[in-house]
């Protein structure tokens, strides 16, 4: 990995002007908004394992694939295969900052609700943290597709926008898992962002998330990377 | 005098379309290089290859005596290119980028001096998004020599710059060959390529149909030229007629036109000279690189195309 290349990454994410709002803000305040309500019971891990699967989604499905896209779309590629450095490593850069990121938004929903609204930490933390991991793995890799095959950024950024709605959905974002239909929860199981939630509020409460969601994110993961490795357009 | 680039018989297909035949060129060591031609005449995948952004189906390319396809580092080390649609990062600033590319090179060029040469100073600051496209243009091609390198290729390196611009981009290229750096100009623009190039290559569907100096290719373009005049007493115009270099005289009133090929100003003034004759409202016509280039890639003159090859 090139650190030149991995600090003006960095640059380029923050300064972005919708990528802070959307990958941090928006969770954040989908905490609040919810946090503040009042509710009967204890407070659980419904609404921070929410805040964390739209940190998730937001910079895999809505924000990566159009970043990916438009480096090929504007020759940053192109113009980046004319020196020693090959453009390889502004994909790794970018995957390193968006990972980054998400590692970080997930930190600043767990403090800020805690710290402000009392709402639950993860028990599990091991397992939480390492179903972040792999759940950013399993749910980049999906954003990588729309990235690697799209003729342009518009595009990726609406195929990016078709894997979120339905992922969204199953995942239990507009609606509470539990209130789902079966069949959609069913569906959602095998969906990354629906695996990935529902390892993430196993692992949050101190339980063992079950192998067979592991094993989903796994698939997802190895699937989509090799694809997207295979097929990416340079050009 | 030494090659630093040498192609030969180099072939290149996208599906069905025949970008390159069978191009050959060689460009010595500190010139300027000139390759014109048509749009789709295969130019811009000519230079891709010599970077070694394409593979060629067939030929060979040596650059700096490397092949840019397997020694990948060392010739783009040495090897600047500025291209068409190539772009950085709009969100980065000018003096970021600049640094950023310098970091890539084993003896990169001072990032501070790039920026005075190519008028950038004032917007070092400034975030690329919102260059206009002069300092974009400019930007580029700081870029391609960010590496300080041997041989520098510049693809349409001034469209899209003002004419005060332009002329400031060409001196600095001739500060670049006046450096010992070997220059790559692509270019459509038959005034610049007269005016830079110490040779030019006139590339046409895919084949490289002639290589020589400016004023070699317009002689051997057979284009015509013309001197008008009026001479202030008779002029014996068999003389004229007998010239080697003369072809058509023509009489409107007092004044004549020859028309003719070769050195014909020298031949016509020399027997005016000699003969003791003044003329008044003597005009000149001389064939530019631009008729030449007509003529040969056989936009107009067909004849003229014959006489070429």
């Amino acid at each position: 990995m090139n650190t030149n290349v991995l600090v003006s990454e960095l640059k380029i994410f923050y300064r972005e002007p919708v990528t802070l709002p959307l990958a941090f803000a928006l969770p954040v305040v989908v905490l609040v908004i919810f946090g503040v309500l009042p509710s009967d019971g204890p407070k659980t891990a419904e609404l921070p394992t929410l805040a964390v699967t739209l940190v998730l989604a937001m910079l895999g499905f809505l924000l990566l694939p159009g970043a990916l896209a438009t480096y090929r779309e504007k020759g940053v590629l192109r113009r980046m295969a004319t020196t020693p450095v090959a453009p390889r490593a502004l994909l790794q850069a970018q995957l390193a900052v968006y990972g980054a990121a998400a590692l970080v938004g997930v930190v600043v929903v767990v403090v800020f609700g805690a710290v402000l609204l009392k709402m639950p930490v993860p028990v599990g933390e091991t397992w939480t943290a390492a179903m972040v991991v792999l759940g950013t793995a399993a749910i980049f890799s999906l954003g990588l597709l729309p990235a690697a095959l799209a003729t342009s950024a518009k595009a990726a950024t609406g195929v990016g926008f078709a894997l979120y709605m339905p992922s969204a959905f199953f995942a239990g974002v507009y609606v509470p898992s539990a209130q789902l239909p079966g069949f959609a929860r069913s569906i959602g199981q095998y969906t990354p962002l629906g695996a990935f939630r529902d390892a993430l509020t196993s692992a949050w409460s101190g339980n063992t998330p079950d192998p067979s969601v592991l094993a989903i994110m796994v698939a997802w993961t190895v699937v989509c990377g090799l694809v997207a490795a295979r097929t990416f357009r340079w050009e | 005098m030494e090659n630093v680039i040498e192609v030969q018989g180099l072939r290149k297909r996208y599906g069905a379309v025949e970008a390159l035949r069978d191009a050959s060129f060689t460009v010595d060591r500190g010139e300027i290089f000139g390759i014109v031609g048509p749009n789709g005449a295969g130019k811009t995948t000519t230079v891709e290859c010599i970077a070694g952004l394409r593979r060629p189906d067939g030929g060979t390319v040596r650059v700096l005596g490397l092949d840019p396809g397997r020694d990948r580092g060392p010739v783009r080390n040495r090897l600047g290119i500025q291209l068409q649609s190539s772009d950085v990062p709009e969100r980065l600033r000018v003096r970021e980028v600049l640094a950023l590319y310098a970091s890539f090179y084993d003896r990169p060029a001072d990032v501070s001096t790039l920026l005075t040469q190519w008028g950038l100073t004032e917007k070092a600051g400034v975030q690329t998004r919102k260059l206009s496209g002069g300092q974009r243009q400019r930007l580029s091609i700081a870029l391609a020599l960010v590496g300080a390198p041997e041989i520098v290729v510049l693809d349409e390196l001034t469209t899209g710059l003002d004419p005060q611009a332009r002329r400031e981009a060409w001196a600095l290229v001739e500060q670049l060959r006046a450096g010992g750096v070997t220059v790559v100009l692509v270019t459509h623009f038959m005034e610049e390529a007269e005016r830079l190039c110490d040779r030019v290559a006139v590339v046409d569907a895919g084949r490289v149909t002639a290589v020589d100096t400016p004023a070699g290719l317009i002689a051997r373009s057979g284009a015509v030229q013309r001197v008008r005049f009026r001479p202030i007493r008779e002029l014996p115009l068999e003389e004229l007629r007998n010239l080697d270099e003369v072809s058509q005289i023509q009489r409107t009133g007092g004044q004549l036109t020859v028309e003719g090929h070769g050195d014909l100003v020298r031949a016509v003034t020399g027997l005016l000279a000699r003969r003791r004759i003044l003329v008044s409202d003597l005009r000149v016509e001389q064939a530019s690189l631009e008729d030449a280039y007509l003529a040969l890639t056989g936009t107009t003159n067909p004849c003229a195309q014959e006489a070429a090859a």
